[in-house]
């Protein structure tokens, strides 16, 4: 992993937390799915909407 | 889920037979027994291929359908083969039912055909049967398929899960039982949604961002076809593993190789326990080396030093006089720099209190004082170590001599064998099977030290990711696009990490949680002085409490075996646990109570072991079915188990030689088959 | 709490993590720094390492050990010739930096390139180290004894 020392790139807790949050949920979602398709589309799109 | 019928029509050997399963609180227990190739095997596969379709035999996997069935049927005909299951589940009736059936398509076709396949889930509501849609979707539920190798399991195998580097066996067992495949999955969605800003990063950072990136990327790559190239190598090690025991379990049984293939097994053992008193020997040089090691280098200086200390405080290049604070901690410590003991009213105590009050300076001096006082007692250690260690070594050269012994017989062993060139019965010839497995021992030790060497490039190429990495961060990028991608990037990598976080610590839970059941019943079953555990690498390790100490120990088959089954009853346990709780939730299965069924777990165990695990098994779950020869079932373990067992099944096989006949086994309760003899 | 950065090398994963031959990397780096000085290799620049190749560690570990005090002081009185040496702190910690990374590369070239376990390698070096040495015992006793008089000698 590579961490980021520069400011400019700190998350905040909260928005950790959303992301987590929501991640969660969408997983939820597609549990029951032995192959959940489109789901990192999915998680890529919480990370894009949440840090922008 | 408490079992309650199995019926089976066709399926291998089997043409219409079925097995009512033991249930209820004292007499849970139900067993099979039968001689080799009777179909024992083909009944735990019978489970496995109603739920999930999927089989594992060892010879002929194609043919599913029975032998005779298909050579009484005409070309063209259909022959029906299924396996129906009668079980309740959470207080509902079920009856789940597997059909296949095949068309024979030439005159000496016995595989036959698949043309059709279906699977039927009934349940009884309101005292009358329904049909349920998505039958393989509930069977999943009631026995998830990824915990099915837990609880449907080839008892001769089991004794791995104690055995070296089977950390991911225990990990990927617990991480089961967890049924968290929600933290799994977001932790590895994650992971790949960084890797997707990442590519981002890259497409807008500078050309030497870029670059770096890219070599980093290369490099993972890399890594990754290695560790595909390590996993095949360690299937193919673990195949030939397999192959290895399963020649030693036909050397056994043969009447002529079986009490030299006995003796192997035995000189084995004695070579294990030995290893392991070798690497106790290391460990405890490591330990001197690790406290002492300095001092015979060292001594040189510190002589040289404390001279020179000494000549110049002659020359009064150091003022000589003693302080208070050094004089009161001599005393204190009850010995005087030159090692004398000084107690308090004897001639030398007196004398060093008088020197109180002397002093006027602290620091150099003293300093000085100190390294030359200690020069006694590091020149007795300085000889300690050296003398500790050539016991050590002497006493490991020993060993090594006794390994070499041992090794020497089983080589004789070796060469016995491979004069035994007369067939048997079997058709099989000890010399045939020997010289296989020595071939086999030589594949394993190749793939060994492929596995390492691969092991080895993987941890250079680490490396080489870690520079690289440093690089990428002291890169200053000002592209606003590059640090946008950069910190959705770290969000993503940020959660990951939580997530995996919160996962390893649950793991880590369920570890203790499973740990206090293993030990409890491990101590309870084997050798008093024994203990087992899982530690907190996940391994399954066997202890033995010597003096105050816990030492390693590499027991035989039998106290692994007995580890390994403590440890699928703690998750038995944990899962009935969990179920019972009634904890509701959304996120995860909540457990389950599981029957357990295990093939052959007596096998290749002597009387005492198969008595202990007799004694473990009816302990493991509610209901427990085994599987077991007629040699492992009659004698100590009948004995052991008569209190427990409800059912008892005998498998009586007929080989069908001659014309018209096939292999064919018939299930028979035991009284009907005493009746038959 | 003070720390001492010293340089390090892959040989110190593979002595104390890998085959946990020493217990932690301030015991591998005093052994190093005795075998610095008895080789006659000191490092004096770039001994704390380039940036990924060093290592830190907390002083306080080795003042908390006597035999590691005693070689620390021994280490920096030989390197300046000054009895003063042995209560300066500071000067010590570099020495030993500087002969650890001395015997680092030595120690690189004796038991760094042996497959697996070095454990008997380095044991062997001991051995044969001990067996240049001169006879022991004289010397010292006459120390220890002369000591023992000054500090006994009746009022």
């Amino acid at each position: 992993m590579t961490d980021i020392a520069d400011e400019n790139v700190n998350i905040t807790k909260t928005k950790r937390e959303r992301i987590r949050e929501r991640v969660l949920q969408a997983e939820k979602d597609k549990l029951h799915l032995d192959n959940p398709r489109g789901i990192i589309n999915d998680v890529e799109d919480i990370i894009r909407e949440e840090i922008n | 889920m408490e079992l309650k019928r199995l019926e089976l029509e066709n399926f291998r050997q089997f043409r219409d037979d079925a097995i009512t399963f033991a249930n209820g609180s004292e007499k849970n227990v139900t067993v099979v027994h039968g001689q080799n190739g009777s179909g024992k095997t083909t009944l735990l596969n019978a489970f496995t291929w109603l739920f999930y379709d999927d089989v594992d035999f060892d010879t002929r996997p194609e043919r599913l359908a029975s032998e005779g069935a298909m050579a009484e049927a005409a070309v063209g005909d259909k022959v029906d083969v299924s396996v129906r299951l009668s079980f309740d589940h959470e207080g509902v009736e079920y009856v789940a039912e597997r059909n296949a059936v095949y068309e024979k398509q030439s005159s000496d076709d016995f595989d036959g055909e698949v043309t059709e396949m279906d699977l039927q889930l009934k349940y009884r509501e309101n005292g009358s049967w329904a049909t349920r849609n998505n039958a393989s979707n509930k069977l999943d539920q009631i026995l998830p398929e990824r915990l099915s190798g837990l609880f449907f399991f080839d008892g001769e195998d089991i004794d791995e899960l104690a055995g070296i580097d089977n950390q991911d066996r225990i990990q990927e067992a617990i991480q089961n039982i967890m049924g968290l495949t929600i933290l799994e999955r977001a932790t590895k969605h994650l992971g790949d949604a960084a890797g997707r800003f990442e590519n981002e990063i890259q497409e807008s950072a500078s050309e030497e961002l870029a670059e770096l990136i890219d070599q980093k990327q290369a490099i993972e790559e890399e890594i990754d076809a290695l560790k595909r190239e390590q996993d095949d190598v360690q299937r193919n090690i673990e195949h030939i593993e397999q192959e290895i025991s399963d020649i030693d379990q036909k050397l056994e049984r043969l009447d002529e190789s079986a009490a030299l293939q006995e003796r192997r097994s035995e000189y084995e053992e004695e070579v294990q326990e030995l290893e392991t008193d070798i690497e106790r020997i290391n460990d405890q040089i490591k330990e001197q080396l690790s406290e002492e090691g300095v001092v015979p280098l060292a001594m040189p200086l510190i002589r040289e030093t404390a001279e020179e200390l000494d000549a110049m405080r002659e020359r009064g290049e150091i003022p000589s006089e003693l302080s208070d604070s050094f004089i009161e901690s001599l005393l204190q410590a009850e010995q005087c720099i030159c090692g004398r003991e000084l107690e308090q009213g004897t001639q030398p105590y007196e004398h060093v209190v008088g020197r109180r009050g002397d002093t006027i300076e602290d620091g150099v001096e003293q300093a000085a004082l100190r390294i030359v006082g200690q020069l006694n007692r590091i020149a007795e250690i300085e000889s300690d170590f050296l003398e500790e260690i050539d016991e050590l070594t002497a006493q490991r050269r020993e060993l090594h001599d006794e390994v070499e012994d041992w090794e020497e017989k089983i080589d004789d062993v070796s060469t016995e064998l491979q004069k035994m060139d007369s067939t048997t019965d079997e058709g099989l010839s000890p010399s045939q099977l020997e010289n296989n497995r020595e071939q086999k021992l030589a594949e394993r030790d190749d793939l060994i030290g492929e596995e390492a060497a691969i092991e080895q490039k993987i941890d250079d190429k680490n490396e080489a990711i870690s520079e690289i990495e440093t690089e990428i961060d002291d890169q200053q990028d000002e592209h606003a696009e590059t640090l946008l991608a950069k910190k959705r990037r770290k969000a993503a990598k940020e959660v990951e990490h939580e997530l995996q976080t919160v996962f390893d610590n649950l793991k880590n839970k369920v570890r203790r949680w499973s740990n206090e059941r293993i030990q409890s019943e491990f101590s309870e079953i084997a050798t008093k002085d024994l203990q087992a555990e899982i530690s907190e690498d996940f391994a399954l390790k066997i202890w033995q409490q010597v003096g105050d100490e816990q030492i390693e120990v590499d027991k035989s088959r039998g106290e692994r075996q007995i580890a390994s089954l403590a440890f699928i009853g703690s998750l038995v346990d944990i899962a009935q646990e969990r179920y019972e709780s009634e904890a509701e939730s959304e996120y995860f299965d909540t457990g389950g109570i599981y029957p357990i069924v295990m093939d052959s777990p007596f096998g290749a165990l002597d009387k005492t072991h198969r008595r202990e695990v007799s004694e473990a098994i009816p302990r493991l779950a509610n209901q427990v079915v085994v599987f077991a020869t007629d040699a492992q079932w009659e004698g100590p373990v009948e004995d052991e188990m008569e209190d427990i067992v409800g059912e008892v099944y005998w498998l009586n096989f007929t080989d069908g030689e001659g014309v018209d006949n096939h292999p064919q086994t018939r299930i028979e309760t035991e009284q009907m088959a005493a009746r038959g003899d | 709490m003070r720390t001492q950065k010293y340089k390090k090398s892959e040989l110190y994963d593979r002595v104390v993590e890998t085959h946990e031959i020493f217990e932690n990397s301030y015991d591998f780096m005093v052994f190093l720094a005795v075998v610095g000085y008895r080789e006659n290799q000191k490092i004096t620049s770039n001994y704390l390492g380039s940036n990924g190749m060093s290592g830190e560690i907390g002083v306080d570990n080795l003042k908390g050990n006597e035999l590691y005090r005693t070689v620390m002081a021994c280490l920096a009185f030989q390197d300046t010739g000054d009895p003063s040496a042995l209560v300066d702190e500071g000067q010590q910690s570099k020495t030993l930096a500087q002969y650890a990374a001395g015997g680092l590369d030595f120690a690189e070239k004796e038991f760094g390139k042996v497959a697996g376990d070095p454990t008997d390698a380095i044991v062997n070096y001991i051995r044969t180290a001990q067996d240049d040495e001169p006879g022991s015992g004289g010397e010292l006793e006459k120390i220890v004894e002369s000591f023992d008089e000054e500090i006994m000698k009746g009022t």
